[in-house]
Order: C-alpha cells, then structure tokens, then sequence
C-alpha cells in the first residue's frame, strides 16, 4: 500500500477512536455529583421567546431537569441557581412543587434576583443562600395590563362589543373595566396572594401572620431578607456548594450544569428571524414615509 | 580534479547508515506531536473544558483526579498505537516521512516488542526527557533505542 494512503489510513481510524471513546467519556461519570440547574428569566410554563429575545424558562423544562438529577443515583444534591423576577402563577407552583417532591436536598442560590414566583421556588428548598445585594421576597401578585380605550377613540377605532356571558371580555384592553369586573379580577388576585403567603409560611416554617405583613409586595434586599427569615444564608455559590455538600454528607463531588444546550439550527433560525424582522420594519418604515410625504399608502 | 565523496555518499556505497540528526529528530517528534493533539487530545477537549470550567484547578478533588488520570492513560495508550503501527509498519511516522527519517533495527527485522520497547517512553513528557539525556553518552541513540536495538537513520 502506498505510504501516504497508509498515514491517511492510521491518522482516520485513530481519530475516529478517539472521537468514539471521548464520546462515551463523560468526566461526571465519576463519583459523586451536585447538579446546579440555572432558573434565568421569567418563568413560564413553556418557556419564554420572541424573534428579538430568547430568555425565560419554561417550568417544563425545569420539573424535567430535577426529576433527572432525582433519578441519577450518583448526583447526591441540587442547586437551584435562581436569577429572576418571577414569572406566572402556575409555572412557579410546578417548579416549587417538584422541589418538595424531591428525594435529595435542594439549595436555592439567589444572585441578583429571585423574586415573586422565583422566590416562591425558593422557599420551597430546603435551603437559601442569597446575596446580601440581591433582589428577593416581593410576595405579591400583579395583573395589571395596558389599557387603550381612549387611545383607540382618538384614532377614530371603535370596539364592537359582541359577548354571550357578561363577563366574557373582562381585561380586554379595548374597554375599560367596569367595577364589577375590577372587584372580580381583584378577588382572583387576592386568592393567589394568600396561597403564596400559605406556602411561604409552610416552607419557611413561619408564622402566616408574620408573613402576610411583609407580603406587601416589596422587594428585600438579601441583607434585610435574612433579617426577616425569608433566606438562611448570605453567600455566593461557593457557599451554597459548600451547604449542599454538607446536607447530602459527601465530600469529593462535581459539579454538573443541566443545561438546554442550543445547537446550530437555533442560531441559525435566530438569525433568520432577525433578519426578517428587520426587513419588515425596514419596508413599514418606508411605507410611513410614503404616507407622511405624499398622504396615502400604495 | 576533486574525487573526495561526501561522507553520506561514502556510507551509502559501504552500505552503511548515517545516523539522523537530533535537529530532525527534533522536528519530526513536534511534528508528530501536533498530529497527535489534533486526533487523539482535541476529541477529549469537552471533557478536559467540563473538569477545569468549574476552576477545578484551585478545588481539585478525588472525582476530577481520577477522570484526568483515565483521560491520560487512555489518551497516552492511542498515542502510542500511533507511533507503533507505523514505525513498525513503514518504519517511520508523518514526522519522519517529512524529515526524511527511519527507524531500522540493527540485529534482525525489527519485531513489535522492539518498537514498543523504543516508543514507550514517548507516553509521558519525564520519561522521554531522561530517554533522551541518555544522548548526552551516546549521541546516535536514547536508552530506549540502545534497549530495543533500533536507531532513526536518515535515508
């Protein structure tokens, strides 16, 4: 055989075995494990994307991820790395819930922020560590929304009001809320600022009393929540490593992300849509200069 | 009229072989070096990145001990069937082709033991330093080559 096709050979069938073996090597295949799973965003139920943003976190995704490290015989804790302001009623219960289920101890990192839903997260592990800086508590519940009726009159746009149910558009933003509808809303409000107040209390082990006069809605400073027994600890993630070792009684561990990883079609599409947004903003912006030069749309 | 024959010259019709350079052992090795880190080491860069990422470097513990210490053997082991299937195929490797460079065995038809015995060494940075101080006595051959009675001839 010719010596080149020989070298080409040896380099081919020995990088193929590399690839082979590196690929079934996996360095957290050893040992114990601590499984930090990140919560960045707003938290929804599926996840949070625009054609201009990609952010958010989907409670799906989330609940997946912890049922995954709770199967895992060789991850021994879990760190939730929260930084978000919060996020829907639901997508928040889902999170806090699978926390309790879980059969390992879980520790809450709060970096900047981890308030309203995130913190509802939170406090359903069995332990917080927070910065003394970060943004937390704000146990509250918001439902404000824009509302354009008047707006719509000045254009000279009407809303035709076609409702089997009286109540069927209540928080439409075309119309404005009538007090019924304002009372109504706010009574739905009230019920999910109690259940959060409830399951703040339980998973703290605080007084409901003491809880609903500090769930005015604001936020505390990490400092000021440790004061008032909403976090167990001021520290960074070396600190929440160091407790999360400590309640799972292990000593050498590694440290595993579960993270959604993007692949190139996601940048790929990202890409696209961006473009496409920008062309379409591009040819409306044309179509307004048309009308402010010469008064009418072609 | 100048007959004088160049040294190399005059060996090549005694039938005798001048030994290579250490300057193109040299480069050869850095060539097979680089080859090597691009098939064998860049494949296990994920798993070398996932064990420093988390600054494993200043918290070392037993688990990212032994995964490093796996990764090496492994990575040492494919290393080594590189230079032994070839050295033992073709007598040289892609660093030696381009340098010009081979091993012959100076008993007999160089058998698999005697390129092992001549590439172990190449597995770790310290043994193959101390391999090749042994140059320092013999300058045409490392220890491992006077043990395996082998020696890298230009051609």
């Amino acid at each position: 055989m010719n010596k080149f096709w020989f070298f080409i050979i040896i380099v081919l069938s020995l990088w193929l075995l590399s690839f082979l073996i590196s690929s079934v090597f996996k360095v957290e295949d050893f040992g114990d494990k601590i499984a930090i799973i990140p919560i960045k965003g707003v938290i929804t139920t599926d996840g949070f994307e625009d054609i201009l943003r990609s952010g958010g976190v989907s409670s799906t995704s989330i609940v997946k991820s912890i049922q995954k490290a709770n199967s895992d015989s060789s991850v021994k804790g879990i760190i939730l790395e929260i930084n978000s302001p919060g996020g829907t009623v639901v997508a928040s219960k889902e999170i806090a819930n699978e926390v309790k289920k879980s059969n390992k101890p879980v520790v809450s990192l709060i970096r900047e922020v981890g308030a309203s839903g995130a913190y509802w997260i939170a406090s359903s592990s069995d332990n917080i560590v927070a910065d003394p800086l970060s943004i937390t508590g704000s146990i509250g519940v918001i439902g404000s929304y824009l509302e354009f009726s008047e707006l719509m009159e000045e254009y000279g746009v009407g809303y035709e009001r076609l409702v089997a149910g009286d109540l069927k558009d209540t928080g439409s933003p075309f119309k404005k809320l009538s007090e019924e509808e304002k009372s109504l809303l706010q009574d739905k409000l009230d019920i999910i600022h109690e259940v959060f107040i409830e399951e703040v209390a339980k998973n703290r082990d605080l007084d409901k009393k003491e809880v609903k006069e500090i769930a005015n809605g604001f936020f505390y400073l990490g400092k000021e929540a440790k004061e008032l027994g909403l976090v167990d600890e001021l520290g960074d993630k070396e600190l929440a490593i160091n407790i999360t070792k400590k309640l799972a009684n292990v000593e050498d561990i590694n440290i595993v992300r579960y993270e959604e990883k993007r692949g190139l079609s996601d940048l790929l599409s990202k890409i696209s849509a961006y473009s496409f947004y920008f062309i379409g903003r591009g040819i409306g912006k044309e179509l307004f200069s048309l009308r402010d030069d010469f008064g009418f749309i072609v | 009229m100048n007959m004088r024959l160049k040294k190399s010259e005059l060996n090549k019709l005694l039938g005798k072989n001048d030994v290579a350079p250490l300057w193109k052992r040299v480069v050869a090795y850095i060539i097979d070096i680089l080859i090597i880190n691009s098939i064998v080491v860049l494949p296990f860069r994920d798993s070398l990145n996932e064990i420093y990422k988390e600054g494993a470097l200043f918290n070392v513990n037993f688990n990212d001990i032994k995964s490093v210490l796996l990764m090496s053997v492994i990575i040492a082991i494919l290393s080594l069937i590189y230079w032994v299937i070839l050295e033992y195929k073709i007598q040289q490797t892609i660093g030696k082709h381009i340098m010009n460079i081979h091993v012959i065995s100076m008993t007999k038809k160089m058998d698999f033991s005697q390129v092992i015995i001549r590439n172990v060494t190449k597995i770790s940075l310290p043994l193959l330093i101390l391999d090749v101080l042994y140059m320092l006595n013999n300058k045409s051959q490392r220890y491992t080559e006077r043990l395996s009675n082998t020696k890298v001839i230009e051609q």
